[in-house]
């Protein structure tokens, strides 16, 4: 029998293989690459190690301070603020009785998702023209004067923001349907016996069981939280507007386009990955101490 | 019986030269932006081969392909894992590789060539002597306003900036097109991706701006964007802006809406690089509102110039010989036959039968000509005599007037390519112009701001360029 | 104790209320989509007349369409790229079961480490030059399988996987195991079937990333016969210094594509690349019934 055990745990090992196969084809030979944060990096002959130079370059640029206040502010809009919407929504649709209606409503709303940026920002910035955008004429119906909203500093972040929601608020809500197709009917069938009404069956019921999958995507999307949509906001960015949505992707996409390019952005992209790393596990620890349940 | 030895023996001799010659024809990989996913391109290269084999200087030419895409970012790839064509056309990317010592002087080649060295204009010429690694033969990139010419017919203040252009003429004429014509503005503009770069090359001139660096009174070099006649151009656009002469929403407005724009009517004027441009905006108006289109003069002011700054330093784009090439002459020969009359022939005109016909006594064009792009090898005409004439112009009148334009009024630059130091704070700087402007010309801050946008830029790395430029500028 | 007497009114309310809200979202996505399908299909001559808001083709004309299918790369590069996507799927679906599975049996050895591994993978994602190169050393350039193996295990999707798994009662498992299944068996015969929402959502997922992929078939594939979907409708439009057309020159007068709208040919190239999964997806709302966890627990 302990021959068969431990046979069993290699056999895990086996299966787990393949992954590991790919992780190091696609990932940790090229990783090795990453050396070139560190190097002026040059095609023929030695790449000359150049230690934190590019780092140095990176942090002291006078518009770094402002790049990472933009990329914070943005990201914790679209990590934090965004975060309880696909949830409510994913709710919302539980409680809807006809399945016709629901099918219809999951058909169609992670549509724009499949839209690509290019795309997206051409049909905000239609829908928000001050001249005859479909906003601005309905805000006309109040009486309120036509504001231009992809210039206005004030306004462009939440522009971010509800470009984004629109965009993934169906899609990302997915998840949770398939969170919640997965709780036993008989939990409420229960419920049902005890007399619960519907909200206390959500929230009794419903939220525990979501919240493995909630603390999940919460944890997993802090390693992203300097990533903020560099093809969003690429998209979407106009002269105007560039002290307050000029990200960190955007500023290292320029300077690598003149000059620097490959070692300065592999120093970025550490840069970013550190962080981001620190973020999760800081996450994961954080989420075990509140919720009892972390990543692993 | 010794003749048919000798004869024999000749004819094996000759065999093997042949042989000999075909199996010593070099083989010349070529990588040409679009090119090897354009449909002609098979029989294109083919026709190149026969002229040059006519020429006596025969080679097999191999389009490498490229992935589609950002292509300079492609061609960087390529050549970074190890992959070096022959023939390399870049359209940006190339100084970082330059840098690190890979592409070919060319300036030898180019004295010894045969045709090339006689069509360069002089600012190519200038620019192959500081940086001797790109070569491409094209005029001044160079952008004119153009009008529809039923509008310019109608207007009297049109025929006004055509006879005596300034700013207050042009500034008469938008407002005519604006009040008379119904444009919903006077001029359309590209400004998501260039920003008012189109309004200055028609008014950068005017206004006293010449070039990137410029000596002021008292013998020091400054950045053209930091001075007070800057602040006088912006205030000017300001006025336009508030008016409605100007798009509002400029900032937001890509190519192709600047485009549509002004084939449905909604603008009269537009700038545009000419003549490549030009000819392409003249065919597209006349076939949606059968009007063509009358280039206009830049206006006079403190000076008179289109831009946008011709760069003297270096070519933006063209072809490169990297120095690991094994053919690096065959290559070279090839660029050399485009510009020859034969190679000229092909080039222009395109494949027999499909985009042109011959006749006794000319070519004619047949109505598939306009899909064929005359300047895989560069745009210029230079040297295009053609043994025949053609049934018609190649280029529509419209874009010939607006090349002329650009030659007589183009600004030759004075400036440097910024340093690795300085690079990060450039971008800063550059993104406080922008910004600054934008918000400037909008409205939505004063034209006071201008001077708090100075002392910002000056902050920002400005002092420091600015010395730095003392020492490069002469 | 809860009354048993329900206030049905205010359920009501509250349903109806969240129905509307649902519907109203509903609307706000499908308005631009309608919209770009409107554009598509209006008569070129009338494409100025389509606003903002308009749902309806101004006109009616299938030109957008017939240059699209008039690109004879295009049904050879919609072939691609379900060959792409199915095989990719399921691979992806293949190894990221069987290493989640693996991941969560606490016995397997070094777990702890691997789970650290997996994390740096997704957080640190290496320079696109040295996975150029390592692509072009294994010998992949030019090939399908260098863009259906990228992304093979999506770390993101293999967590979200292993915390369901987690959420599969132990006793489903330990009875198996008394029953001397193996871990394969465990795998496929046990686990899968019960992970049946889970599977469905992740293989929509990978499903879609390998339909919209084009960035890596972009830098790895020369051939154009090998080309996606994807890369030929994005190569369509150019925009760069003017806009103009690629590669339809053949078909059509030069007359008649110059009095195209850009715009609209977009629109059409959206249309096309979202169809297929638009008709695909409802076919796997069935995973999504309730109660498909049911008949699992034996309690």
């Amino acid at each position: 029998m302990h021959a068969m055990a431990k046979k069993n745990e290699w056999t895990l090992l086996l299966l787990l293989m393949p992954a590991l196969l790919y992780f190091l084809i696609y990932h940790f030979i090229p990783i090795s690459g990453m050396v070139m944060a560190f190097q002026d990096y040059r095609i023929f002959g030695k790449s000359p190690f150049v230690g934190l130079k590019h780092f140095r370059i990176l942090f002291s640029s006078p518009a770094f301070l402002q790049v990472m206040r933009n990329t914070l502010i943005i990201s914790f809009m679209k990590i934090v603020l965004f975060f309880p919407l696909p949830i409510i929504f994913a709710l919302m649709l539980n409680e809807v009785r006809s399945s016709i209606l629901r099918k219809f409503i999951q058909s169609t709303t992670y549509l724009p998702h499949f839209l690509s940026w290019v795309v997206i920002a051409g049909i905000w910035i239609a829908f928000l023209s001050p001249t005859n955008g479909g906003l601005n004429q309905l805000l006309g119906l109040f009486n309120i004067p036509p504001r231009d909203f992809m210039t206005d500093k004030g306004a462009i972040r939440w522009v971010l923001f509800a470009s984004e929601t629109w965009r993934s608020l169906g899609w990302d809500s997915i998840i949770y349907l398939a969170a919640l197709a997965s709780i036993s009917p008989s939990l409420y069938e229960s419920a049902d016996l005890d007399g619960a009404g519907s909200f206390q069956k959500m929230w009794y019921i419903t939220l525990p069981e979501l919240l493995p999958t909630m603390v999940t995507v919460f944890i997993l999307n802090m390693g992203f939280f300097l990533n903020a949509g560099f093809d969003q906001v690429f998209n979407m960015m106009n002269d105007s507007v560039i002290s307050v949505v000029d990200i960190l992707d955007t500023y290292v996409y320029r300077i690598g386009l003149l000059n620097m390019q490959y070692s300065f952005s592999t120093a970025a992209s550490l840069f970013k990955g550190v962080i981001g790393l620190v973020l999760i596990l800081a996450a994961h620890q954080g989420s075990k101490r509140i919720t009892g349940k972390g990543l692993w | 019986m010794n003749m048919r030895r000798f004869v024999l023996g000749l004819m094996v001799a000759m065999l093997c030269v042949g042989v000999a010659m075909v199996g010593a024809q070099p083989k010349v990989r070529l990588v040409l932006k679009d090119l090897d996913t354009d449909p002609n391109a098979a029989a294109f290269i083919q026709l190149i081969e026969k002229g040059m084999a006519a020429a006596g200087t025969p080679v097999k030419i191999e389009v490498v392909k490229v992935p589609s895409g950002n292509y300079a970012e492609k061609i960087s790839l390529m050549i970074m894992s190890g992959d070096i064509p022959d023939i390399i056309y870049f359209q940006g990317g190339d100084d970082k590789i330059a840098m690190q010592g890979i592409l070919e002087d060319l300036r030898p080649y180019v004295a010894k060539s045969k045709y090339i060295r006689n069509v360069l204009d002089p600012h190519s010429k200038t620019r192959l002597e500081s940086y001797p690694y790109l070569v491409w033969v094209a005029p001044p990139r160079v952008r004119a306003p153009v009008i529809r010419k039923d509008w310019f017919d109608s207007l009297p203040s049109a025929k006004e900036v055509a006879q005596r252009p300034t700013v207050d003429t042009y500034y008469a004429l938008f407002k005519d097109l604006v009040q008379k014509k119904g444009g919903k503005f006077g001029i359309s503009i590209t400004g998501a991706t260039n920003g008012v770069e189109e309004l200055d090359s028609i008014f950068d001139g005017a206004f006293g701006i010449t070039s990137t660096w410029m000596k002021g009174t008292d013998g020091q070099w400054v950045y053209c964007r930091v001075t007070p006649n800057e602040k006088q151009k912006l205030e000017f656009y300001a006025k336009l802006y508030k008016e409605g002469l100007l798009d509002p929403e400029y900032l937001t407005k890509k190519w192709d809406s600047k485009e549509q724009v002004f084939y449905e009517g909604k603008a009269g004027i537009i700038a545009g690089v000419a003549p490549g441009s030009i000819d392409v905006y003249a065919n597209k108006m006349m076939k949606t509102q059968n009007t063509t289109l009358v280039p206009l003069p830049p206006p006079a002011g403190k000076a008179q110039g289109l831009g946008p700054f011709v760069d003297v330093i270096k070519e933006s784009r063209g072809f490169a010989i990297p120095v690991t090439s094994k053919v690096k002459d065959a290559a070279f020969a090839v660029l050399d036959f485009m510009w020859s009359p034969a190679g000229l022939k092909i080039a222009k005109l395109g494949i027999p039968g499909l985009h042109y016909v011959e006749e006794a006594n000319r070519y004619v064009l047949t109505d598939k000509y306009p899909e064929w792009y005359n300047g895989w090898f560069g745009d210029s005409f230079n040297g295009f005599v053609p043994d025949k004439p053609l049934s018609r112009p190649i280029m529509t009148e419209a874009a010939v007037e607006a090349g002329k334009l650009a030659v007589k009024y183009m600004m030759p630059d004075k400036t440097f390519l910024i340093p690795e130091q300085y690079i990060a704070q450039w971008d800063a700087m550059t993104n406080l112009y922008k910004e600054y402007t934008a918000d400037i010309v909008t409205g939505k801050k004063p034209i006071s701001a201008f001077d708090e946008f100075v002392q910002k830029w000056y902050a920002a790395g400005g002092t420091d360029l600015t010395k730095y430029a003392q020492t490069r500028l002469k | 104790m809860v009354s048993k007497v329900k206030a049905p009114a205010a359920e009501l309310f509250w349903r109806g209320l969240f129905t509307i809200l649902l519907l109203f979202v509903c609307v706000l996505v499908l308005v631009p989509m309608l919209n770009l399908l409107a554009l598509s299909l209006s008569d070129p001559a009338r494409v100025s007349e389509v606003r903002g808001l308009t749902v309806f083709p101004k006109g009616f004309s299938l030109v957008n369409y017939r240059v699209l299918a008039a690109n004879p790369l295009f049904v050879r590069s919609f072939l691609n790229s379900v060959f792409i996507t199915v095989v990719g799927t399921a691979l992806n679906l293949l190894v990221t079961s069987m290493a989640a599975f693996a991941l969560t049996r606490p016995k397997l050895p070094f777990r702890r480490f691997f789970m650290v591994l997996i994390i740096i993978v997704m957080i640190l994602e290496p320079a696109l030059v040295t996975e150029y190169l390592v692509i072009k050393r294994v010998g992949l350039m030019n090939s399908l399988w260098a863009v259906i193996l990228y992304k093979t295990v999506n770390v993101y999707y293999l967590i979200i996987l292993m915390r369901y798994f987690e959420e599969i009662p132990p006793s489903l498992i330990d009875a198996a195991q008394v029953d001397g299944a193996r871990n394969m068996t465990i795998l496929t015969k046990v686990i899968m079937p019960l992970a049946k929402p889970a599977l469905a959502t992740l293989g929509l997922f990978y499903g879609v990333f390998h339909w919209n992929e084009y960035f890596r078939a972009s830098i790895y594939l020369t051939d154009p016969m090998k080309y996606p979907l994807q890369l030929i409708l994005r190569q369509f439009v150019v925009l760069d210094d003017t806009a103009s057309l690629i590669g339809s020159g053949t078909l059509f007068s030069y007359d008649e594509a110059a009095r195209l709208s850009y715009d609209a040919l977009q629109a059409s190239t959206i249309i096309v690349a979202i169809l297929p999964v638009l008709i695909v997806y409802p076919l796997i709302l069935k995973y999504y019934a309730r109660g498909v966890m049911e008949g699992g627990v034996k309690e």
